[in-house]
């Protein structure tokens, strides 16, 4: 039975519980069980925990979704329970949820204005009619694109609900564009917020993360405790802070029809602490409807003005004068929104005190999501001739789809252990990167999009050296789970025996297959890095296959389907497969100009005498590696990296 | 007796001028011509064989869910275009193009047997082992005589299977030429040096076979292949692709060719009248009459396009399988929708799902757990440098 692990939060969650209970017999109906978790009561994670592991126990599906968006989930998957992808639903569920707050906030506004329009019956005309909420546009809609099998739901957690996920179901699930979006809603990265609310806005982001990560309770601790945290500590709080602020950047727009939002004071203070309304001008009333503009409260800050205010903060509890004065804070959002590199190194951002010392963020590539840039070079991607930067510290460029996680990971983990390097990562999978290839001709060949994204990517990059892991589970294709009757093949020398009944095949013919599997994918976009770049390229292999069956089973990731249909192949094939496909990047590199780098020797262990990934290096996942594992490959990789002279700045 | 005179009464397709139509498919087929046609359903278990010509009729029968013998399939695993690479799939069993009724013969000789040629393996500089019989089907080479000897139990296994098997046989007449070795008269499909071995003009021979041996050759094969399957029918063609090459140093190659194709046309009429279980399939007329104007060669003037194909079975399909014409005439849908055989199906199947895994596994990467405090924060997969490109898919499609 699927379960459904439901968090709401906030103010609203009165209100979220009982359209969620409004739910539950739909949902229960169908075979859903809710499971309501409400942090007022208390042992949220283990609630949720125990959400999970019912669903693990009973190999169904979970659903754990985060704040706000839980009444959402209960109404859309109320609405599509009879069939079909908890996934897609999901993701719906996430993708409208900021309307969500609006919508409850008008239900509780009702109820206690004696309308009584009470929970279920509001579910239900807004599930008969969509069109007439705002932002609940086309809800029913979904039904028809949810088609996909029934797939395994992961909890998300909130704080992971990133801008692009939104984006990317409005406009490629939903097949809606931006524009079309019901005519009350847009997305995207504009319209600076007045620094007042950036101030603002940084300190209760500090004040957040100080309460949930640090454990310090009220403001008084808040502010002792940013004075007193240590450079590695306080270097943690950046990190985290600068990516709470990457991660949200978004400015929503609803067209409220007036029966809807009769006070808007009520809405916005419904919506405190997640949006924050903009009050320069674009509120606009008319006779039928109030648009309104808000703004995601992360959606403003910029790193620069997160630092300032924790500066400030510090200072003050310490008895100095802070120095987040209005132009330090301007300096530092336009240096923030520089789309091109150029400059980079001398902008204002560059003065602003931090606390660790990092590197400001330049976006590289700034655009709107689902918006390509337009062509650089129409004839083609420029190969970059060198660093544009040319500051004394060595800058590392990683490129590629997902293993190269392990390695953001290090690097966000511990950056000091790694010594003065500037670390850039592009994820080659992410939606703005879509698609890598395209037909030409009949062959698989690079999309010439990407080859504009990649080259951008690079020369706006500056790296002194690039690392590429691109593809790194398509030798998975052959390698995770069995197709076909068990087969078998040994490499030439290996003095195996076959196994009987097992099919074998010759070398040969497995090379052949795992060398046209790479020759479509992860060379073909090698190819195209070391083409795009005059810099050295070093390419990495995948990491080993995981032994454990039973760890893999545990986190079967996407393989689950697969995984219950068909089994896993043995660890030895998995091994050998693996092994080969290395082999055949390191033949087909050889004499290129991408260099495949060994794996370190301390990430394997050996076992049947195959080699494995080690296990303290195991992502929770059935082919990742950990942030451990992109450590060791990060030392590897920084003996790779030219030394800079301090001149050169 | 009165008026008319012996071509009075013949059916329009015995005159030139009435079975050449602007806008009519020429069908020289004629459906009277045999009795005992066969006829294939979908559930004919089909053997094919032959020259390359023959590829592009096992291939169009398996896209059209004919039931062609695959004795040697290869594993799911491998995709079709490399499966092909190495002989499966091509043809019924991996025995590569067999040109010649001789080989033919030998092949079975061989398979049962009753014939072990003294020069069994090339072996290469490299030491690894090539077949003389199929020299292309292991690209490289088998490493060793226990592999090569194995392989080739495997294969003699499916080529017994295949003509026990088989209620109809289609087979390709190709060449005429060949060589052969002297010791045994072990006959090649490829002269040795070509694609493997030395040629040793000592130990191996030029042969350019006649009528009468080839009609014996393959006589001596059905006799042989029908102790076993005793009601086996054979569909003959002649392959109308020209000879690449003409061992015949005093001999042009069109001259060459229109030999070739003539003793093996003649051949094919032979058989097919000696045997009420023969028939021949006009293929090589469908593609080399005036009446293609030579649009059915590519620029080469040598390998056959599409089209010409297409044509061919169209033609076979009407007479030999009348249930898969309306098949064929779509034949782009069907290809799509059936056009595989139950291997690639499987390959296509597993390389689509896991595709489509792998396109998710890189985002459920950054929405799984990792290490450290970031994670808490959901910053999995970003970093402290610079935002490059967001991370955007957790979405499967």
């Amino acid at each position: 039975m699927p379960v459904i692990a439901s968090l709401p939060t906030s103010a609203l969650a009165p209100e979220h519980r009982a359209l969620c209970r409004a739910a539950a017999p739909t949902l229960a109906a169908a075979g859903w069980q809710l499971a309501l978790v409400d942090p007022d009561e208390g042992d949220v994670a283990g609630k949720i925990g125990a959400a999970l592991q019912q669903g693990r126990d009973k190999n169904c599906d979970v659903l754990a979704i985060g704040a706000g968006a839980g009444i959402y989930a209960a109404m859309v998957l109320a609405e599509l329970c009879s069939a079909r992808s908890h996934e897609v639903a999901i993701d719906v569920a996430l993708a409208i949820a900021p309307p969500s707050d609006i919508l409850a906030q008008h239900v509780a506004r009702t109820v206690a204005a004696g309308s009584v329009t009470p929970p279920d019956q509001a579910l239900t005309s807004m599930l008969a009619a969509p069109e007439s909420v705002p932002d609940l546009m086309r809800a029913t809609s979904i039904s028809r694109l949810v088609e996909t099998p029934r797939v395994r739901v992961h909890a998300i957690p909130m704080a992971r609900l990133k801008v692009p996920v939104l984006v990317h179901l409005f406009r490629d699930i939903l097949g809606l564009k931006d524009e079309g979006l019901g005519g009350n809603s847009a997305f995207g990265m504009r319209d600076p917020a007045p620094e007042a609310l950036l101030r603002a806005d940084s300190m209760r982001l500090i004040s957040i993360i100080l309460q949930r990560d640090f454990a310090v309770a009220d403001g008084t601790q808040r502010g002792l405790a940013l004075a007193r945290v240590d450079g590695a500590e306080c270097s943690a709080l950046m990190r985290l802070i600068r990516a709470k602020a990457e991660v949200a950047r978004r400015t929503m727009r609803l067209r409220l029809p007036n029966v809807l939002c009769a006070d808007v004071d009520q809405v916005t203070n419904a919506l405190e602490g997640r949006w924050t309304l903009s009050m320069n001008g674009q509120l606009a009333a008319s006779a039928d409807h109030v648009d309104l503009t808000f703004h995601d409260c992360d959606a403003m800050l910029s790193v620069g003005a997160i630092a300032d205010a924790a500066n400030s903060l510090a200072d003050e509890l310490n008895g100095r004068t802070g120095n987040a004065d209005p132009g330090n804070v301007r300096a530092a959002r336009q240096a923030s929104s520089l789309s091109d590199g150029a400059g980079a190194q001398t902008s204002p951002q560059s003065k602003l005190r931090q606390p660790d010392g990092l590197p400001a963020p330049q976006p590289l590539v700034a655009k709107r999501p689902g918006t390509r840039p337009a062509r650089a070079n129409p004839s083609g991607p420029e190969k970059t001739s060198g660093p544009a930067h040319q500051t004394a510290t060595p800058r590392l460029l990683v490129l590629g789809h997902s293993h190269i996680g392990a390695l953001d990971l290090a690097w966000a983990a511990d950056q000091k252990r790694f010594g003065n390097i500037s670390y850039h990562s592009a994820h080659l999978n992410a939606a703005a990167m879509k698609p890598n290839f395209h037909q030409q001709n009949r062959r698989r060949a690079i999309a010439p999009d990407f080859c504009d994204l990649l080259s951008q990517v690079i020369q706006k990059a500056a790296p002194d050296l690039i690392v590429a892991l691109p593809m790194g589970n398509e030798y998975n294709a052959a390698a995770m789970t069995p197709v076909g009757p068990p087969f078998e093949f040994f490499t030439p020398g290996e003095m195996a025996i076959p196994t009987p009944g097992v099919w074998q095949l010759s070398y040969a013919i497995m090379r052949a297959q795992i060398t046209a599997l790479a020759e479509r994918n992860a060379l073909l976009i090698l190819a195209a890095i070391a083409d795009a770049s005059a810099c050295p390229v070093i390419a990495l292999p995948p990491p080993p296959p995981i032994f454990d069956e039973a760890h893999i089973r545990a986190n079967p990731g996407r393989f689950v389907a697969a995984i219950a249909e068909s089994g896993l192949n043995p660890p030895g094939l998995r091994a050998r497969i693996w092994a080969l496909y290395v082999d055949v990047l390191g033949q087909a590199l050889a004499a290129a100009r991408p260099q495949l780098m060994p794996l370190p020797e301390n990430v394997f262990e050996v076992r049947e005498g195959q080699r494995f990934l080690a296990k303290d290096l195991w992502a929770q996942d059935p082919t990742h590696a950990n942030g451990h594992y992109g450590a060791i490959l990060l030392d590897a990789i920084v003996a790779h990296l030219p030394a800079k002279k301090a001149s050169a700045a | 007796m009165t008026g008319g005179h012996p071509y009075s009464a013949l059916p329009d397709h015995c005159f030139w001028s009435r079975v050449h139509r602007p806008g009519h498919l020429v069908d020289p087929v004629v459906a009277s011509a045999k009795s005992d046609t066969p006829r294939l359903t979908r559930d004919t278990r089909i053997a094919t064989a032959g020259s390359c010509f023959a590829q592009h009729i096992a291939r169009h029968l398996r896209r059209n869910d004919h039931t062609v013998i695959d004795a040697e399939p290869a594993h799911p695993v491998i995709a079709p275009d490399i499966a092909a690479r190495f002989g499966h799939g091509v043809f019924s069993a991996r025995y590569g193009n067999i040109y010649t009724a001789r080989q033919l013969l030998q092949l079975l000789q061989r398979a049962t047997g009753a014939f072990c040629p003294a020069e069994d393996r090339w072996i290469g500089a490299d030491g690894r082992l090539i077949d003389p019989f199929r020299p292309t089907i292991e690209p490289g080479g088998f490493p060793d005589d226990a592999t090569f000897e194995a392989d080739r139990a495997r294969h003699f296994g499916a080529v017994r299977q295949v003509l026990q098997t088989a209620e109809v046989l289609i087979f390709t007449l190709g060449l005429t030429e060949a060589w052969r070795a002297r010791a045994d008269g072990a006959v090649y499909p490829l002269a040795p040096g070509v694609a493997g071995g030395v040629f040793d003009a000592a130990r191996t021979e030029f042969v350019n076979f006649t009528v009468e041996e080839t009609v014996s050759d393959f006589t001596a094969f059905l006799k042989l292949a029908r102790r076993n399957n005793p009601a086996l029918r054979v569909i003959l063609t002649v392959s109308p692709v020209p000879l690449a090459a003409t061992a015949r140093a005093e001999t042009h190659v069109l001259s060459a060719t229109s030999y070739s194709k003539s003793v093996l046309r003649v051949a094919a009429e032979q058989l097919a009248i000696a045997d009420a279980q023969t028939t021949y399939f006009p293929a090589y007329e469908v593609i080399t009459s005036a009446q293609s104007r030579g649009r059915y060669f590519g620029a080469d003037l040598r390998s056959v396009e599409r089209a010409g194909v297409r044509h061919v079975m169209q033609v076979f399909s009407r007479h030999f399988a009348p249930d898969a014409e309306a098949a064929t005439a779509g034949a782009t849908k069907v290809v799509r929708a059936h056009g595989r055989s139950q291997s690639e199906k499987a390959a296509f199947r597993a390389a689509a799902r896991v595709e489509r895994a792998l396109d998710t596994i890189c985002d459920e990467q950054r929405l799984d757990a990792g290490i450290g405090d970031s994670e808490i924060l959901g910053t999995t997969s970003t970093h402290q440098g610079t935002t490059l490109v967001e991370n955007a898919k957790p979405v499967t499609r």
